[in-house]
């Protein structure tokens, strides 16, 4: 016959005392903050994840390798050696993570009231306050310089080297002339999957690239004649459903962490940093993955306790060439 | 003298003579009778069998009570043999088999170490995980808020 719930209680306090308890807290709600977490990844699917440093005595920093491509396999001379292509602006990146946390006060009086469902509530919100940090600093990506140990002789734009993400703008227009009619189109999207691929950049895993867009853009997306007549011939459910699915190669993937930047003529016009992006564009190397933890300290004479969330990582940007900006107006 | 039945003799010898004969040929019918009986149900008597069973009964007490001696004071040794052995002896088996407790429900022998072995393996908590983590959650974090709370002080003892 099973034991009783207050048996069990009971039981489980067996052996427990106030600092193993802090101790054995964060297990017992890890797994409901790895969930959160994984359930809010959005733009962290596109990276290389990096989980080597979680081992222990595993140092504080990993480095990943960035490598140039090499030129077409040359035609062999039978008794002739081959001529050795030396990697010789082979690169490796490294991510050394660093610390980011969120630390809450509770009362005990607010103890008192909340249950379990309280609890998971709180472990929700912290949860998403990390996923939040995690998510803009990929974001945050589309304007950042690569590494100085990047190789800089990549030849993707016809011999000019790249360190930053390319960008494109609608209607021809620049960062400096931007203005707000220059909203995402079907033409914004067609073209940057040639960019993507004369770049030679490979789609993803599912055979497209992944454009990470804001939902304002998507909405004047939607309203483009030429995506409405497509969608409308070439795939009316979806039209209807309202999926964003894909459409030109293009796997179109909603987030709210895209960045706004102020362009155009004297700063005055928003712009939305749509992302597109290609396998090993970016990367993210943790020390600690997401975990609930407890300060065993009270505070004011006992009425309240600390606890939070903390984890250790670093995003960093691989290859800027397997990524592209497509900057649009923002619309609201 | 009264009636007396002609055809007898009336002679007192002659008829104590005449009452032998008739027992003892009653005697030998009755054992002709038993033997027939015992040849049919077989050579050994019950007293025979009993004797045998008795003996088998002394040597196999004898025999057992020397190697429960031999097992007590050589372990090493015994445990050399049952290694060697095919089969393990019949008691040790049964002793065995009466100390193998009932299947129990792993949270009820350990609920702590369920609960995070449950954890580790995605937290798929019913509600009965729940009261239990919430009951171990909100004692870890008010412990210490009341006067009644001495740090280090086992929960258990409750």
């Amino acid at each position: 016959m099973p034991l009783s719930t207050d048996a069990l209680i009971k039981k489980a306090y067996t052996g427990t005392t106030t600092s193993n308890l802090t101790q054995i807290i964060p297990q017992l709600w890890a797994a409901q903050m790895e969930q959160n977490m994984r359930r809010r990844a959005v733009l962290e699917q596109s990276l290389v994840v990096n989980t080597d440093l979680m081992y222990p005595n595993a140092g504080d920093r990993v480095f990943i390798p960035a490598l140039p491509d090499i030129t077409s396999a040359d035609a062999l001379t039978e008794g002739t050696d081959m001529t050795v292509y030396a990697l010789s602006n082979a690169a490796s990146i490294p991510l050394i993570p660093t610390e980011y946390g969120k630390t809450i006060s509770i009362t005990r009086k607010a103890l008192d009231r909340i249950k379990y469902d309280g609890m998971s509530a709180i472990v929700d919100r912290l949860a998403y306050s990390m996923s939040m940090r995690i998510e803009s600093n990929i974001a945050s990506l589309y304007n950042a310089t690569a590494a100085s140990a990047l190789p800089n002789a990549q030849t993707v734009f016809g011999g000019s080297s790249v360190t930053t993400i390319p960008t494109m703008y609608p209607n021809g227009h620049t960062t400096s002339n931007i203005v707000s009619t220059d909203t995402m189109n079907a033409s914004m999207l067609s073209q940057a999957v040639a960019m993507m691929q004369q770049y030679d950049n490979v789609p993803m895993p599912d055979g497209n690239y992944w454009l990470y867009m804001a939902p304002d853009a998507f909405q004047a997306l939607i309203m483009d004649q030429n995506i409405r007549q497509d969608l409308r011939y070439a795939a009316p459910d979806r039209l209807i459903n309202g999926d964003q699915g894909v459409i030109y190669g293009i796997r179109i993937i909603l987030t709210n962490y895209i960045p706004t930047s102020n362009e155009g003529a004297s700063s005055a016009v928003p712009v939305r940093n749509n992302l597109l992006v290609s396998p090993r564009w970016a990367a993210i190397a943790y020390k600690r993955r997401p975990e609930v933890v407890v300060d065993p300290t009270l505070y004011d004479m006992g009425r309240r306790r600390q606890f939070g969330a903390t984890a250790d990582f670093d995003i960093e940007l691989l290859h800027p060439e397997r990524a592209i900006v497509i900057k649009t107006a923002k619309q609201f | 003298m009264g009636i007396t039945n002609p055809d007898l003799p009336q002679n007192p010898e002659t008829q104590q003579d005449l009452l032998e004969q008739l027992l003892a040929g009653a005697a030998q019918r009755e054992a002709r009778k038993v033997a027939e009986e015992q040849l049919q149900k077989g050579s050994v008597t019950k007293a025979e069998f009993s004797s045998a069973l008795g003996e088998f009964k002394q040597t196999m007490l004898a025999e057992l009570a020397g190697l429960l001696q031999q097992k007590a004071t050589s372990p090493e040794q015994t445990q050399d043999t049952d290694q060697e052995e095919e089969e393990p002896e019949p008691i040790q088996k049964a002793g065995r088999k009466g100390t193998i407790p009932p299947a129990q429900d792993p949270r009820d022998a350990n609920p702590l170490q369920y609960l995070l072995q449950k954890a580790r393996s995605g937290g798929d908590y019913d509600e009965t995980d729940k009261q239990i983590i919430w009951a171990l959650t909100v004692r870890g974090l008010t412990a210490g808020m009341s006067t009644a709370d001495v740090d280090g002080e086992d929960f258990g003892d409750r």
